[in-house]
């Protein structure tokens, strides 16, 4: 249970982020100022033309031609074109050029007939380009058309309300149906749900656990968010992007005057460098999202370009790069004195000083031997000083040493600028250090202090963020109250600023039983349930026919009208479960010959076929999941959009007779009658894998005495896992294979699993969108290749195919190249059987009647990744303070 | 006699320093460490976890079990050294020195402010953590140890002055019908049924109290939502805060009493049976004393040594006694962050915990030995 927990918590951490508030000059508490008809319409000076190097691409389809230049794509941000009055469209349009000589052409921007500007686009033979317009600001409300590049884009202008109690900012987002929110709502209210655990910290960037991540999730926002209809990025606090021709770079350009939850204006590129350099990428820092931020072990690089847009540097191409965008933007001014990097101290200054000197101790000695030595002088003198840590001292030795510093910034002579600049950083190192020591700061920061700050000790003030809600306090180990941030940076189609909800309340409930009953007594308004809870729950839906609506596919919606609740059914989560044989298992013990020989069958795929043939999954859907589930076959999870919905990949019906077929076949017969199979002399002789198969069989003793019996284990107290071992093993004896299990402590496991000290195991690992993310688990590099740790020196023929196809997948652009690829690899899994998969339960959700918009969501978040949106439709419920 | 106290107090820190051993090792002996958790997770590099493992000073393995003792002796040195040698620590949340009840400054002569570590999970001082969940505990605990013994001595005494009579039988039957009844369940089942049939039916009586949003409608917990945090001292509290406390406390208070009256009871009563069976107590009905006298005055004094012995003894259950109904029940104690530090290996925690329950169990020993020594002129320590 464990793993699920902290993968899912990774998974969160970036993926749910929402959030944040308004500015633009304007007092905290004050409402935005309605800005008149006056205000024209107005256009970015042009940018730069991208060219891009490489390899032309061959476009798809054309959307139109402009002179010598062909319109591949074009981009309109927001993608649900709908947009405030003061806020920003932005489009990129992007350009091939076909013919064989360089083309440049001019590229008009047109609203409502009006002509906005022009950008010249200069493409080379065969090559792409792009342009990037943004409109900022339009004259009202209404229908506006603009017209670009031969296409004509409707967009819709709204003017948000004004807000309650803050601001909405300049760029505010508007939430559409895409992103969940169906019915525009009305706000008011609080919402109570139950969490198995409390926050262990409230600091995002080091929080490990769900409990912790759903919190500080509410409280902060990221770049890019999930649209969760289909797992594309959509516009967060970056209000649209482009994305370089070669790939490597991407320029984000950020939402403008969305004010912090204190009211402080505003956030800017500096707090998306501090996020990224200064925390996830700082060493001192014990970031959970840090391996997201490298690719093959180089870190990506964020670069200012100006207030408003930062550009991200990849160390090489990368397709699922968004991930790596979705962290929360924390804020520079409250956190960047807690941050050693940034916090030397007047000793770290003093370090500073001298390193400049030292550096360039040569040049400087050319300069003035005499004037090298008085400054070494008055260094030591200043050293001295700042370990007494005497303030008049310091004071002192500076100006004296500043006076000498300048001095020899006078005699350097003008071709040497490198020394100029050192004495400069000298003289800049000695000024703050001044400051430093004036502030008693001698020591500089702990590198420690990051990853304490924003404990749950930290007074509710001290939070900031740019999420929907704001932190007020935790009672311990009862609940954690937020309320609603009001300069939060989003609004409905009605202008409506979000979130609804006045207060957001986790109840701490560590018990799954006791939860339910919270939620039966109505002390909570939603609750995911066990499989095993669901009919209880469904009990007051009479009438299937008339109670239930399906909604799409997927999902089905009751209405549980005798306790007024609403019951939710989607299709499978992204959670795993699979059986896996160790196919290095005679790493367990390399005395015993039989070790070696239950290696040889764990590495026969007939073997594994024939195990996976003789899995009763029904039963398992039946016995363990109330019919809850569905069968999984394939190592994508079902709701990732590279899952091979064709279901091309290897299926292995429940057939007892296919399976004992299989195995006698191969020779795994049953010699001595005890009903249990023997790894007989046959089999290790002809249909072992070659490079398993002994020479000499008598070590391995009489085949009567190899049985094949093995341990299957799994983590104590998951019941889940524990009733389907019960139930496999229960399988396996009908076909005359013989497991034991065995339930180990997670911890125990762990240690068996990634020293390969196991035999058989059933696991889970939670699984995400983004196939890529199992990289650790696939290639056979990997840390958790557990299955067969040897195939990083000596992979089998399907696993280096399968290195290859992660490779490409991670660096292949094209959407539908890389489904090929996830399919090819599907594929691959499935006739090979490392992993044998089981089932994955339905995702089952139930809340209160009255709440709005939450209905249709594909995610299987729960109701934390709709907090923004969600409502209540009963009048006394909106009332409730 | 406050010379045998001074002289018990000081035999305890040899004891204490034994105990911390113990509970150190006992905590090294699970496999893996806070950190083993980590390793499955498909997102963490190695880099990261030894980083993580650097800050929290795990590098070096202690794994008894498996023979790797390098990082042992470093680990307990480090907790034991905090506890002993008085430190400055801060809460690196305010700067400031947690503003909880501390040794030295209480008795500032006394220069001794222990540092019993820090949380792994929560980054926090093991004993700020603990502080903060005492008074909810004790608010939970002492009330249900009251019932318990106030009810079980009578009963004990009603059963063996009446030995074999239909009360007797019924009370014992019952006594042990809450004793085999597992406590979770017993919770769970009273939970279930308060809010299935009780409540409901309650309101729709007319009875505001219980209808939904009330406190009447909430089980499990010891306050609503509305009603938690604020001062955990009753004495702040509102009259609706109280009845609130009232309504949420009585299952725990029967749950977790009715597993103990029985075990209580019949001690009581087998002790007073052995001494309403001795012969001074037959001297004293044969020179016509009362019955009440003879029973309260010269069997009760008697039985009661075994009792007090058993008081003493259990002490630790105020603080870590009820650890799976404090779950079930969804009470904010110290048994629940004991609980969960041990599932997540928090070493310092648990080891504190520990430690703590020891020296609550010796000082409960020697409260009942002062009380015997009150409570039986026989005794003497001198």
């Amino acid at each position: 249970m464990r793993t699920s927990t902290l993968v899912f918590a990774v998974c969160i951490g970036i993926g749910l982020i929402v959030g944040l508030n308004g500015c633009q000059g304007v007092p905290p508490g004050v409402k935005t100022p309605e800005t008149g008809q006056s205000q024209p319409p107005k256009v970015e000076e042009p940018k730069r033309p991208e060219q891009s190097q490489p390899k032309p691409k061959e476009p798809k389809e054309v959307l139109g031609q402009i002179g010598a230049l062909s319109v591949v794509r074009l981009e309109v941000y927001p993608s649900n074109r709908v947009v405030t009055k003061d806020g920003t469209v932005a489009l990129n349009v992007y350009l091939s050029n076909p013919g064989t000589s360089e083309a440049g052409e001019d590229v008009t921007l047109v609203l409502d007939g009006q002509t906005l500007g022009t950008q010249r686009a200069q493409v080379g033979p065969g090559q792409m380009g792009h342009l990037h317009f943004q409109i900022r600001g339009f004259s009202g409300p209404g229908k506006k058309e603009i017209e670009l590049a031969g296409q004509k884009i409707e967009i819709t202008v709204i003017e948000p309300q004004p807000s309650r109690g803050g601001v909405i900012p300049t760029d505010a987002k508007v939430v559409s149906a895409a992103e969940g929110l169906h019915e525009p709502g009305v706000p008011g209210g609080k919402i109570v749900i139950g969490t198995i655990s409390g926050p262990k910290t409230l600091n995002p960037v080091v929080a490990q656990e769900t409990s912790s991540t759903d919190v500080t999730g509410l409280m902060h926002a990221s770049l890019i968010e999930t649209r969760w209809e289909d797992y594309t990025p959509a516009p967060g606090l970056a209000v649209a992007w482009e994305i370089s021709d070669d790939r490597k770079e991407i320029i984000l350009h950020l939402r403008r005057g969305v004010r912090w939850s204190d009211g402080t204006c505003c956030f800017t590129a500096d707090d998306v460098l501090f996020t990224y350099n200064d925390l996830h990428l700082n060493p001192d820092v014990n970031s959970n999202g840090r391996d997201l931020l490298y690719i093959e072990g180089k870190p990506l690089q964020f670069v200012k370009i100006d207030d408003e847009t930062v550009k991200v540097i990849m160390p090489k191409p990368f397709r699922p790069i968004f991930w790596s965008l979705t962290f929360d933007i924390l804020p520079k001014f409250k956190l960047a004195d807690r941050v050693a990097k940034l916090n030397p101290g007047a000793r770290g200054y003093f370090e500073g000083l001298k390193k400049a000197i030292e550096d360039h101790r040569q040049g400087l000695q050319d300069v003035s031997a005499e004037k090298l030595a008085e400054l070494e002088r008055r260094v030591a003198a200043l050293g001295d000083a700042v370990n007494a840590q005497q303030l008049e001292r310091v004071r002192a030795s500076v100006t004296s040493l500043k006076e000498t510093l300048q001095a020899l910034q006078g005699a350097v002579p003008q071709e040497q600028p490198e020394l100029i600049e050192a004495l400069q950083r000298a003289l800049d190192d000695a000024q703050k250090l001044v400051e430093q020591a004036e502030a008693n700061k001698w020591a500089g920061v702990s590198p420690e202090l990051f990853n304490t700050t924003w404990s749950l000790g930290t007074p509710a003030s001290e939070f900031v963020g740019l999420g929907p809600y704001r932190f007020v306090r935790y009672d311990v180990d009862q609940q954690v109250i937020l309320e609603r941030n009001p300069y939060y940076w989003k609004v409905d189609a009605n202008g409506v600023q979000l979130p609804y909800f006045d207060q957001f309340v986790f109840l701490v409930v560590p018990n799954q039983d006791t939860l339910l009953l919270k939620f039966q007594s109505g002390e909570t308004d939603a609750l995911g349930p066990r499989p095993s809870d669901w009919p209880l729950l469904m009990q007051g839906v009479k009438d299937l026919e008339r109670d239930c609506v399906q909604k799409s596919q997927d999902v089905t919606v009751c209405f549980n009208s005798a306790n007024n609740w609403k019951l939710l059914k989607d299709g499978p989560t992204f959670g795993e479960t699979y059986l896996a044989f160790n196919q290095d298992v005679e790493r367990v013990n390399p005395d015993k010959p039989f070790y070696k020989a239950l290696q040889a069958v764990f590495r026969s795929v007939q073997f594994r076929r024939a195990i996976a043939h003789a899995i009763d999954k029904e039963s398992i859907i039946e016995n363990i999941y109330n019919g809850l589930a569905i069968p999984q076959w394939s190592p994508v999870s079902i709701p990732s959009p590279y899952y091979d919905r064709s279901e091309s990949f290897t299926k292995y019906e429940y057939s007892l007779e296919r399976a004992a077929q299989l195995l006698d076949e191969i020779g795994l017969t049953d010699i001595d009658g005890d009903g249990v199979r023997n790894i007989t002399d046959e089999f290790l002789k002809n249909f072992a894998n070659p490079e398993d198969r002994p020479t000499d069989l008598t070590p391995f003793g009489p085949e009567k005495d190899r049985e094949l019996e093995f341990t299957l284990v799994t983590n104590s107290g998951n019941q889940i896992r524990e009733k389907i071992v019960s139930l496999l093993v229960n399988d396996f004896a009908k076909i005359g294979v013989k497991a034991n299990a065995r339930p180990v402590d997670f911890n125990a496991l762990v240690t068996q699993l990634t020293s390969s000290q196991f035999e058989a195991m059933v696991l889970g690992l939670t699984g995400s969108p983004e196939p890529n993310n199992g990289a650790n688990v696939w290639k056979t590099s990997g840390r958790l290749h557990f299955w067969r740790y040897s195939s990083k020196d000596n992979p089998p023929a399907w696993e280096r195919q399968v290195d290859e196809l992660f490779d490409r997948g991670a660096t292949t652009f094209d959407e539908d190249e890389v489904k090929r690829i996830y399919k090819e690899f599907q594929k691959l899994v499935s006739e090979n059987l490392p992993y044998i998969y089981l089932v994955n339960q339905q995702f089952l959700y139930v809340s209160k009647a009255g709440l709005g918009n939450n209905e249709n969501f594909k995610p299987n978040w729960g109701v934390v990744a709709l907090a923004d949106i969600l409502w209540w439709k009963d009048e006394p419920r909106r009332a409730e303070k | 006699m406050l010379n045998y106290i001074a002289r018990r107090l000081l035999y305890m820190i040899p004891t204490m320093l034994v105990i911390s051993i113990v509970s150190f090792f006992v905590v090294q002996l699970a496999p893996g460490d806070f950190l083993t958790k980590y390793k499955l997770n498909e997102r963490i590099s190695q880099e990261t976890l030894q980083n993580i493992a650097k800050n929290l000073g795990l590098e070096k393995p202690c794994e008894p079990l498996e023979g790797q003792w390098s990082g042992c002796m470093e680990r307990y040195w480090r907790w034991l050294k905090g506890i002993l040698v008085s430190s400055d620590s801060v809460d690196p949340a305010t700067g400031q020195r947690w503003h909880v009840w501390s040794i030295d400054t209480q008795f500032p002569f006394i220069h001794w402010n222990p540092d019993f570590g820090f949380s792994f999970e929560t980054n926090q001082p093991v004993a700020k953590l603990f502080w903060e969940r005492l008074p909810l505990t004790l608010l939970v605990t002492i009330p249900t140890f009251l019932f318990a013994w106030l009810i079980s001595l009578p009963l004990g005494i009603y059963a063996a002055t009446r030995q074999y009579s239909l009360g007797d039988t019924i009370f014992t039957l019952l006594g042990f019908a809450g004793l085999s009844i597992p406590n979770f369940f017993l919770a769970l089942v009273l939970m279930y049924w308060l809010v299935v049939s009780v409540t409901p039916t309650l309101c729709s009586w007319g009875w505001q109290f219980f209808c939904p949003g009330q406190p009447g409608a909430s089980v499990g917990g010891l306050f609503v939502q509305e009603h938690m945090g604020g001062s955990p001292w009753p004495w702040d509290w509102s009259v609706k805060k109280w009845l609130d406390y009232l309504w949420h406390l009585w299952p725990a208070v029967l749950v977790i009493g009715s597993s103990s009256i029985a075990g209580l009871m019949r001690i009581m009563r087998g002790q007073m049976l052995d001494i309403l069976g001795s012969q001074y107590i037959m001297t004293a009905r044969a020179k016509g004393l009362n019955e009440r006298v003879v029973i309260y005055k010269h069997a009760l004094r008697n039985a009661l040594n075994v009792m007090i012995s058993i008081f003493g003894q259990s002490l630790p259950g105020l603080i870590g006694g009820a650890l799976i109904t404090a779950i079930v029940l969804n009470f904010p104690t110290v048994e629940r962050l004991f609980y969960e530090a041990l599932r997540a290996y928090d070493d310092y925690l648990v080891q504190t915990l520990l430690m703590f329950f020891a020296m609550v169990l010796l000082l409960g020993n020697l409260l009942a030995d002062v009380m015997l020594a009150w409570a039986d002129p026989r005794i003497r320590y001198d």
